[in-house]
């Protein structure tokens, strides 16, 4: 049995070489502590990795496009110069079971000419919305980088973080209001207020229902309306949005490589069984293998879930933080498709000429109305397969033909509405079929494209825990809903990456500021777990 | 009075427009109330619905009312009485049985049967909550004020974040976090699906759970049932407003709202009289004020969308029962302190957000949750010797329907739920005279409320506060220069409060350069 701070090999273990992972291990190695990554796969890179799934066909099984980055994360990594680019989305293409579309374009004007097609007075209403959410995405978008301050600890970094937060809110006392109701109201409701075509609203509202049971009704939804605002002003605009050639999985390569350079160790198919503590204070963590490594700070960039039920003992917990971390929502409802096909899927209700098209370059949302995603989520909530679901559905090889063999493409699907836990049967059982009913909707929409598979994946909630290693196949970590975001990620008073284990920290998407590949939260741990370094250092000087 | 123009025209004699009418009056405003109806009170009146049997189409216990309100209209008196509601039965399929009683040591030992753990759990459950009602229930005498408010939570920013937190989640995560036994949070938690279509699961929906489980600050008046009914309370606020000096006017349907250059210049009855004013209040429900009684065209483009969206839709059907003999609890013998409180046929939330679910696709649920009580044993008067009324609230029954309408499924959605009311409370279907059945449909007709909604609008955090009704409009003003809202649909809500119709009237005499009220 390892003792708390007794000394060894390492001062800092991260468990899981995710995004947030290694940068964490970037900014903790950069500032001389010895850390060590432990991945339980063969590769690095977690839900953001690119894998080969069929021969000469490569994928990537978790994330798939790069948009929320942190500007900070780009130039202290030095990611660009190690070659990382985006090659821009083009257009989302809405298509609608009557075969009707809408293009959501990034540039403003190209969507205010598609929405005239249905509704003149949303067109007109358009600039003014898309410029509202622009402001509130300013007023809350720095938050990210911040730590979120627990207003009943009196700590001075709680004090200074209230203080802050009370600035910011007075700065935009405007916008409180608004801010308030974004995270108060439904998408549905929002939009209904604003709009009145059905079309544009399921076009900018759809977000809604993205790894969650809520529907775009639910209240508290509508604050996902900022997602395409919350990119970074880094010179390139709202939606400064795309793909990586090479594919995702190339991000956390780089990553790996910056944390290598840094100083830190990457060890992989090194999977974690417990976090070890004594005295409530973490000790180390034990492998799979039965190899105990000791460390006085250990980082988990699993889900709070997997952290707390799996890889802690209870006892070492409060009650009321287990039943906290228990309510936490962390039930998946995507499942994840790449297809392998010998040709270009094209939307039968847009016309091609042999070229690749804009619409091909973006995001194709096979879609219906917000009422309609309602309904699905309503199934999807009862623990049943929607029977026609949202999906999702883009061509990374559009963007980097060496993912696939020439002349071939990759399609990467997300079937939404589809719940980990379901009220009948097994999702190895069903997984087929639901894949097959997903694709059959799609041959429907962009005819010919089931007769172009040559080899398919197919990844239901459960596969996604099983091969990622998240908790109920929740590609976030958790409901991005109000009630799990800031102050209140993973639960409330254990917003700060501490945790009630002294030297055990939360670095994953299970914490401010959420999922997606923005690096925010393993940089926010990192810097509180120095900042505890240096608090304790500064005691021992003093006795 | 009758020759000159009045001051003030309150549209609608429910009990806020009677508040709002005599704080008016009481400085000085000729002011008339215009009541649709033959009697006053809107939804909070007594009316016989067969022959020597007396109950309420809405309202039916009294709880939250202010004390400014009872002081200023000396309602004590007056004669009004409340007298105290007994413990919450709550009866499970199951067979189980929960008490929830009024003093907590009781309800402690009543969870120890169900969980010890969870008994141990509750006086924190409780003591959180109250501390937010602290914070929180202190705003129901005001429109909403940014700056006071701000001031007062940074006063106690944990206090005021837990209320976020309250806010933003749903009654199901606030009790999973807390307690273990269904059959504790489903009776501690079934109050979420009191007045809309959202579950128990659904975000938003926990803060229902202040209202029953925070101790209100400066408590004095419990809460119970009136003697007389809850038109007894609307009848002494009355007269109190006629006292005060206001012309109280039933029979006076208003067709709609007279409106000149923006601004409300008076009212045009059904019978085409025009009266004409300096202002007017509505003590209509939003939609009914600005789509029924207002012309669109005078009426801002973007506001009219607002509250378009407006979340209105009941989700209750209203039964009356006359009865020949007390109905039977399980669990309790001869007439016991449960007979003088609420009866709820209560589900596992689980189960509520199924049958809430079924009931947003407009499919009225079967076997949902229903709330009994027997304002008979409070009053004996109000039913013949020896015979009693039950009042049902059955929840799940949507006013809009997928298939069908309400006036050719009432009855027997009527017949399933006294049919279901007789699987737990064996001798009430066969102790049934008479009965009056209200679907949503009827309580839109007979009341005038918008969907059938009691509340005037759902009461989900954003409908509330500074968003209730549309978010820019929460001080009772409107876009119509000189119409004000004073109804339900207004901060802080549904419910016997009078708060609405005292601080729209607050705000009229501001505008109007008069003193405050109160």
């Amino acid at each position: 049995m390892v003792k708390a701070g007794q000394g060894g090999r390492w001062d800092a273990v991260i468990v899981g070489g995710g995004h947030n992972g290694l940068v964490s291990a970037f900014y903790l190695a950069r500032a001389g502590v010895r850390t060590l990554v432990l991945e339980r796969r063969p590769i690095v890179g977690g839900a953001c990795v690119t894998e080969e799934f069929a021969p000469g066909f490569r994928a990537s099984t978790g994330a798939y496009v790069l948009s929320m980055l942190r500007q900070s994360i780009w130039e202290d990594m030095r990611l660009a110069e190690r070659g990382l680019t985006v090659s821009p989305a083009g257009p989302s293409l809405n298509v609608f079971p009557d075969g009707s579309t809408f293009l959501l374009d990034d540039e403003l004007d190209r969507t205010v000419e598609e929405t005239r097609r249905f509704s003149a007075r949303d067109a007109r209403r358009l600039a003014a919305f898309e410029a509202g959410l622009g402001e509130l995405a300013a007023a809350i978008g720095p938050l990210f980088d911040a730590t979120p301050p627990d207003p009943a600890a009196m700590h001075p970094r709680d004090l200074l973080g209230m203080g802050k937060l009370g600035g910011r809110a007075l700065r935009h006392r405007r916008s409180l209001l608004e801010v308030g109701y974004l995270f108060a109201t439904s998408v549905s409701q929002y939009l209904d207020e604003w709009f009145e075509s059905d079309h544009l609203k399921a076009s900018l509202g759809w977000h809604a229902i993205n790894d969650s049971v809520a529907g775009p009704g639910t209240p508290g939804t509508a604050y996902v309306l900022l997602h395409d605002h919350a990119a970074e002003d880094a010179g390139g605009g709202i939606r400064r949005w795309g793909f990586v050639p090479g594919g995702i999985g190339e991000v956390t390569r780089m990553m790996a490589d910056a944390v290598r350079e840094a100083g830190a160790e990457i060890r992989t198919e090194a999977p974690v069984a417990r976090v070890l503590a004594d005295g409530g204070s973490v000790a180390g963590v034990e492998l799979e293998s039965g190899e105990v490594i000791a460390a006085s700070t250990v980082l988990s960039n699993a889900d709070p879930k997997h952290t707390f039920l799996t890889l802690c003992d209870a006892a070492d917990l409060p009650e009321r933080f287990l039943g906290a971390v228990d309510a936490y929502r962390c039930n998946g409802t995507s499942i994840k498709i790449n297809l392998a096909v010998d040709r270009l899927p094209a939307a039968a209700a847009m016309n091609g000429n042999g070229a690749v098209q804009d619409y091909q370059r973006g995001i194709m949302e096979i879609t219906s109305t917000l009422a309609d995603m309602d309904r699905a989520q309503d199934e999807a909530r009862a623990g049943r397969l929607a029977g026609h679901p949202h999906i999702e559905m883009c061509v990374p090889t559009v963007h980097d033909p060496s993912l696939a063999p020439e002349g071939h493409h990759v399609v990467t699907i997300d079937v939404n509405s589809q719940p980990y836990h379901l009220a009948e049967g097994a999702w190895d059982d069903l997984k087929d079929a639901a894949a097959d009913r997903a694709i059959a909707q799609l041959d429907e929409l962009f005819p010919g494209l089931s007769s172009s598979i040559v080899h398919r994946q197919v990844l239901s909630p459960l596969d996604l825990e099983r091969v990622l290693g998240l908790t109920g196949g929740h590609a976030l970590h958790g409901d991005m809903a109000a009630d799990q975001l800031f102050t209140m990620r993973p639960v409330r008073g254990w917003a700060s990456y501490r945790t009630p284990i002294r030297g055990l920290y939360l670095c994953g998407a299970g914490t401010h500021p959420g999922g997606g590949v923005t690096g925010a939260n393993g940089r926010n741990a990192a810097r509180e777990v120095l900042r505890d370094r240096r608090t304790a250092r500064l005691r021992r000087g003093r006795r | 009075m009758s020759d000159a123009e009045p001051d003030a025209i309150v549209v609608g004699g429910g009990h806020n427009g009677l508040v709002a009418a005599f704080y008016l009056a009481r400085r000085g405003l000729r002011t008339v109330v215009l009541e649709r109806r033959e009697i006053l009170g809107g939804a909070c009146v007594t009316e016989e619905f067969a022959p020597g049997y007396r109950a309420s189409p809405g309202a039916y216990v009294l709880s939250m009312l202010r004390p400014a309100i009872w002081r200023d209209m000396r309602l004590r008196e007056r004669g009004l009485r409340v007298d105290p509601a007994g413990p919450s039965v709550n009866l499970f399929g199951d067979g189980g049985r929960f008490v929830l009683h009024n003093s907590d040591e009781r309800t402690i030992e009543e969870i120890r049967r169900y969980s010890p753990a969870d008994a141990r759990r509750f006086p924190a459950f409780k003591e959180e909550l109250s501390a937010i009602g602290r914070l929180v229930f202190p705003t129901l005498d005001s429109p909403p004020q940014r700056v006071r408010f701000g001031m007062r939570a940074a006063r106690t920013p944990d206090v005021a974040e837990q209320t976020a937190g309250l806010l933003s989640t749903s009654t199901r995560r606030w009790l999973d976090e807390r307690f273990d036994s269904d059959h504790v949070k489903a009776a501690l938690g079934w109050d979420a699906i009191s007045n809309t279509l959202a579950g128990p699961s659904t975000p938003g929906t926990a803060l229902s759970l202040l209202h029953e489980h925070a101790a209100h600050p400066g408590g004095g008046v419990p809460w119970g049932f009136v003697p007389g009914g809850m038109g007894t309370v609307t009848g002494m606020m009355a007269d109190a407003a006629r006292e005060a000096g206001a012309d109280l006017r039933p029979a006076s349907p208003v067709a709609r709202i007279v409106i000149e250059d923006g601004r409300a210049r008076g009212v045009v009855l059904e019978s085409g009289e025009e009266l004409r004013s300096r202002i007017v209040l509505s003590n209509a429900d939003p939609k009914r004020t600005f789509v029924g009684l207002c012309d669109p065209a005078d009426v801002p483009e973007e506001f009219a969308r607002a509250i378009d969206a407006y979340r209105c839709d009941g989700a209750s059907m209203k039964i009356n029962l006359a009865v020949d003999r007390l109905p039977e609890i399980p669990g309790t013998t001869g007439l016991g302190e449960e007979h003088h409180g609420l009866i709820q046929l209560t589900l596992p939330l689980e189960e509520m957000d199924r049958d809430q679910e079924s009931a947003r696709q407009g499919v009225p649920a079967v076997d949902s949750h229903v709330e009994l009580c027997v304002p008979t044993v409070h009053d004996p008067s109000l039913a013949p010797p020896g015979h009693h009324v039950i009042t049902v609230g059955a929840r799940s029954q949507p006013y809009s329907l997928a298939e069908g309408t309400w006036d050719d499924i009432r009855e027997s959605v009527a017949d399933r739920i006294v049919q279901q009311i007789g699987g737990l409370l064996p001798n009430v279907p066969d102790s049934v005279v008479h009965r009056q059945v209200l679907s949503p449909l009827d309580l839109e007709r007979r009341l005038g409320l918008t969907g059938g909604h009691h509340m005037h609008g759902d009461m989900l955090p954003d409908q509330l506060f500074w968003f209730r009704p549309v978010r820019g409009y929460s001080d009772h003003r409107t876009p119509i220069r000189n119409l004000f809202l004073c109804g339900a649909g207004t901060h802080p809500g549904g419910g016997v409060t009078g708060a609405n119709g005292r601080n729209c009237a607050g705000v009229v005499l501001r505008d109007l350069r008069l003193r405050r009220v109160g």
